[in-house]
């Protein structure tokens, strides 16, 4: 809110430089976002929290003011004289009535009558303090509406009488699709759920928002009628919202104004109209109201060693209750700081103990309290926070960069097969998404990372690596939330092609070292594995290969095309969340020998049909005595090799714990396994 | 030679050269049983010219031993030749026109994200000040995202427009503090935990604001806390992550539904104060809506934004480049 230093002095007296009072009214609350020179005046953009309408008007922030400096607040005057009859000699309650359809909505409702107004332009001193906080000068009465909403936070609204149809101001619902001219020259079309002030033709305004164009207040206005009441807050908040209607006075019903406001409010127009113009004011106020609304709130005890406690301050006895009577608290003078104390009206926010210790750690200045160390306290590792920071350091080590994607994804995107191949059903759907391709919460973090790669690219980058660990949201059935998973995944995009599996090794490379640095293959299940995904589920042929334990997918490797982009694009991606329940906890050191190494290189060809994972879970089944390792070399097709066939070389190492192994025994071990692979896989030991 | 009579020459050549390589003793010496053994005309070259006697199964086998014994025996020399001081063999076969100024071959490196960098050193900090790290889910029901934390049925930030909604009252948490919530419904206290990760509400995506960012919410449960030690606590961390004792901190009164007092942090940051998070002692109403006692217990509360603290710490000028994962961006943080 705009707050004029100038205005403030006429409700408190102070001395203070410009940036000490922004600064001071910062440290109490009231955040000072700016200032503004305007003339001689300054202007203060302050930021009001949502539990302070009271600051929403400058005689509110000039309460906290003065209590800070600890001088009182300025009073005000609401004197005005009044004539007991109309120029017909009608009495207020024979010239018009008010009927409140809906009180849950309306709580508090008065009306005055002024009569032989002349509206003309605005004195100087008023349209310089509009203008100041960025209003525009209409007239002396609309201007002095706006004047008082600004000064104490209670909107207020004049009608021409004379042009309000029928003696009766009604507020109720609006009808379905009722029309409304609004004054700015909009029209809306209203619903059920919005309370408008009607006369006996329609709505001549739109409750606690705007006012209608119909009995519009202009040169030609002799008579007034002044409208100041009190709207339920949320209600207003939600047609100001659907109507897309905001306004100074929505802005501040919404958060709920003071419900004694009505009246000074009115009194403060009319003492300030009649300062001004020449006017006849009738006698009375018309007003209805809800039972039980100005009834005071509840009394509230005070401990003031709690109070100490809570904030860490040591605070001076009686100093309590002078900060919580200048801001308006009310208690019995020979209660001291304890109270009970009874909250202003304007301060419904404050009804608990707590409140008003917050109150007093406010004004007292909730910096300035005592440093407080906490004891010293051993925090426990966290094997699991240390697994994941390990499995991005070797990634980072492997020369991928950590992205970050958003968790949304799209509910048919170009890579749906990846995301449908985690088999966890339909998607999570964000009912109002930022982005139209971001409408689901994501299964699989590969297609905003491809997303990231593409773009980098695009941008010229010929070789990009992008991993990112972050959590998928899958469904499950009879669970009613989303199962939230942690995923890790990694891309290789190069403009360069390279021929045979390279690339899918370099893919899978990675998957094997997570999977080794995390040692599932020591204490996780013994059935994770890795297939080749069938060439017929939609993925590139011969291009997807797939890790799961039983028939649960745990992780995937492939590769895709980028549209656009040449080159070549490898994707993994692992259910980290599920490796980490297996991953080793603690290292135990087992001893090795020390005995010397016999190595043998054997290259079998074998048709294309049988794979690698054939051939190597036929030499762990031979269980050679003394194998210490088996490890892949080579593999070949070509002239030397008959076709449909291949040539696959995989080295052999034998070591004994306790001895040198002799030759004959090793090569006894190798003819049995050669004499197995030969009848098992038809493969032929190549020369 | 007899059909296995080449491996145990083998095995002899081995044992013989081994013994003359002991005896030597002198670099001539040595130099001679090289050439001897391993030489162009070699007892090892010559005997792999001979392999008729072997069998095609044999042979690869043969092979392969041979090559054992080659290094064997090298690796001897070797060790030898430390033994006289003689220089290295390869004195002489170094090439004279390598350019030793060429660079190296770099392996590529790559790099942490930067909001990652930052939010370990902030888990790291808060360790050293005895905080544990505590995790809840990135999706959230009413209860916990407001109700649990004091904020009122008709309260506008339950309004759909200010919230990734889903099914039902499930929504994308709208802030870690929803940790906090479930940390005490299971845990009794005392506590200290802090919360780190994503949150998310539907914002205009600008320089400073998006709609996915990340948090790190701090939770104090103990006897005896006050807003005092909230301050201390705040201004520990901020200067060990500044590296400055002299950094100037604020605590600017707020308001928060589920703190009360509530306090923003406010960081001098180049000329200004920077908002940096918000913070508090936790309402009653939170602990007792838990089953905590607040008259026994009190406690604080504090949420820092990381991509905040990460922009101030790397002057990174928009909070877009976090997620746009150019590595011209996320190379330099490598």
């Amino acid at each position: 809110m705009k707050v004029s230093v100038d205005w403030l002095r006429d409700h408190v007296d102070f001395d203070l430089g410009i940036d000490e009072l922004a600064y001071k009214l910062t440290m109490c609350g009231l955040n000072c976002e700016g200032i503004e020179e305007h003339g001689s005046d300054h202007v203060l953009e302050l930021e009001v929290t949502s539990n302070r309408p009271d600051h929403l008007g400058h005689r509110g922030v000039a309460r906290d003011l003065a209590c800070l400096l600890g001088v009182e607040l300025k009073p005000l005057d609401l004197s005005f004289q009044t004539v007991d009859s109309s120029e017909s000699g009608l009495r207020l309650d024979e010239i018009v009535a008010i009927e409140v359809d809906d009180e849950e909505r309306c709580g508090r409702y008065t009306a005055r009558v002024v009569e032989n107004v002349t509206v003309s332009t605005s004195p100087e001193w008023l349209s310089r303090r509009l203008e100041a906080i960025g209003l525009r000068s209409i007239n002396t009465v609309v201007d002095l509406t706006n004047y008082v909403l600004m000064d104490l936070g209670q909107p207020l609204h004049a009608f021409d009488l004379d042009l309000v149809e029928g003696a009766e101001i009604i507020v109720r619902r609006a009808r379905r699709s009722e029309v409304f001219d609004a004054i700015d020259g909009s029209q809306h079309e209203l619903d059920t759920d919005d309370l408008v002030i009607a006369d006996q033709t329609g709505a001549v305004a739109l409750a606690g928002i705007m006012g209608g164009s119909r009995s519009e207040v202009k040169s030609e206005t002799g008579r007034l009628l002044l409208e100041s009441a009190w709207f339920e807050p949320v209600p207003i908040r939600e047609s100001a919202r659907r109507l897309q209607l905001a306004t100074d006075s929505s802005h501040r019903f919404e958060r709920r104004v003071d419900v004694e406001a009505c009246e000074v409010a009115s009194r403060r127009f009319l003492h300030l109209l009649s300062k001004e113009t020449d006017c006849k004011i009738l006698t009375g106020c018309l007003e209805v109201i809800r039972d039980q609304l100005l009834d005071p709130q509840q009394p509230v005890s005070l401990r003031p060693e709690r109070a100490s406690q809570i904030l860490g301050d040591v605070i001076p006895e009686g100093s309590i209750r002078r900060i919580l009577e200048s801001i308006g608290f009310s208690s019995e003078e020979d209660k001291g700081d304890a109270g009970p104390w009874i909250a202003p009206s304007w301060r419904v926010d404050c009804h608990r103990e707590a409140d008003l210790i917050e109150e007093i750690g406010r004004i007292r200045g909730l910096d300035q309290m005592d440093d407080r160390r906490m004891e010293v306290r051993a925090v426990p590792e966290d094997p699991r926070a240390n697994w994941v920071d390990r499995v991005q350091d070797y990634l980072v080590g492997c020369g991928h960069h950590e992205a970050m994607t958003f968790s949304f994804g799209a509910a048919e995107g170009e890579f749906q097969l990846i995301e449908n191949w985690w088999n966890v059903g339909e998607p999570w759907v964000v009912r109002n998404p930022v982005r139209a391709n971001e409408g689901t919460l994501r299964r699989s973090l590969v297609p905003s990372l491809l997303t990231s790669v593409k773009g980098n690219r695009l941008h010229g980058v010929d070789d990009v690596r992008l991993f990112e660990v972050a959590r998928v949201f899958h469904r499950r059935e009879g669970v009613d939330r989303p199962v939230e998973k942690l995923h890790v995944s990694w891309i290789h995009s190069q403009a360069k092609t390279e021929k045979g599996t390279g690339p899918y090794r370099n893919a899978r490379g990675i998957a094997d070292g997570i999977l080794d640095l995390l040692r599932v293959c020591e204490t996780g299940p013994q059935s994770l594995s890795w297939s080749p995904v069938k060439d017929s589920s939609g993925f590139i042929p011969g291009s997807t290969a797939a890790l799961s334990f039983s028939s649960d997918p745990v992780g995937l490797v492939g590769s895709v095309e980028l549209e656009g982009i040449p080159g070549e694009t490898w994707y993994g991606e692992l259910d980290l969340g599920y490796l980490l329940d297996y991953a080793r906890q603690e290292v135990r050191f087992s001893d090795f020998s020390r005995h010397p190494v016999i190595t043998r290189d054997l290259n079998f060809v074998v048709s294309e049909d049988v794979l690698w994972r054939d051939i190597s879970s036929e030499v762990d089944a031979a269980d050679l005595a003394h194998l210490e390792s088996r490890q892949f070399v080579d593999m070949y097709r070509g002239k030397q090799v008959a076709s449909g066939h291949k040539s696959v070389t995989f080295s052999l190492t034998f070591r004994a714990p306790d001895r040198t192994l002799t030759h004959e025994e090793v090569d006894t071990s190798v003819n049995g396994l050669v004499d197995r692979l030969k009848a098992r896989l038809k493969g032929e030991l190549r020369t | 030679m007899s059909e296995n009579g080449s491996f145990s020459d083998l095995e002899a050549i081995e044992k013989q050269a081994l013994t003359d390589i002991e005896s030597s003793g002198d670099a001539a010496t040595l130099d001679a049983v090289r050439v001897q053994v391993l030489g162009k005309k070699g007892s090892l070259k010559q005997i792999l010219r001979n392999l008729g006697g072997l069998t095609p199964e044999q042979r690869p086998l043969f092979g392969a031993r041979a090559n054992e014994v080659k290094e064997k025996v090298q690796a001897a020399l070797e060790s030898a030749r430390d033994r006289f001081g003689a220089p290295a063999q390869n004195e002489k076969s170094g090439d004279p026109g390598a350019d030793l100024t060429l660079p190296g071959n770099m392996p590529e490196r790559g790099s942490r994200h930067p909001v990652r960098l930052v939010s370990a050193r902030m888990i790291k900090i808060f360790a050293s000040l005895g905080f544990e790290v505590a995790d809840g889910p990135e999706v959230e029901d009413e209860w916990h995202n407001f109700t649990g934390l004091n904020i009122p049925a008709d309260h506008i930030a339950r309004d759909p427009s200010e919230n990734f909604y889903l099914e039902d009252d499930l929504l994308m948490r709208s802030q870690t503090s929803t940790v906090q919530v479930r940390v005490m419904e299971n845990t009794p206290p005392p506590l200290r935990i802090i919360a780190p990760g994503k949150v998310f509400r539907p914002d205009t995506v600008d320089a400073t604001h998006s709609y996915m960012f990340h948090q790190l919410e701090g939770l104090v449960v103990e006897e005896g806390m006050t807003f005092g030690h909230l301050k201390s606590t705040l201004l520990t961390f901020f200067q060990q992550l500044l590296q400055d004792d002299d950094m100037k901190l604020r605590l600017r009164p707020s308001f928060f539904p589920f703190t009360e007092p509530s306090a923003e942090v406010d960081l001098y940051w180049r000329g200004g104060w920077m908002e940096m998070g918000g913070c508090g002692m936790v309402d009653p109403n939170v602990l007792e809506s838990v089953g905590i006692d607040p008259e026994r217990w009190t406690g604080f509360a504090f949420g820092l934004g990381i991509e905040r603290v990460t922009m101030a710490s790397y002057n990174i000028p928009d909070i877009r480049y976090f997620t746009e994962n150019d590595v011209r961006f996320l190379r330099q943080f490598s």
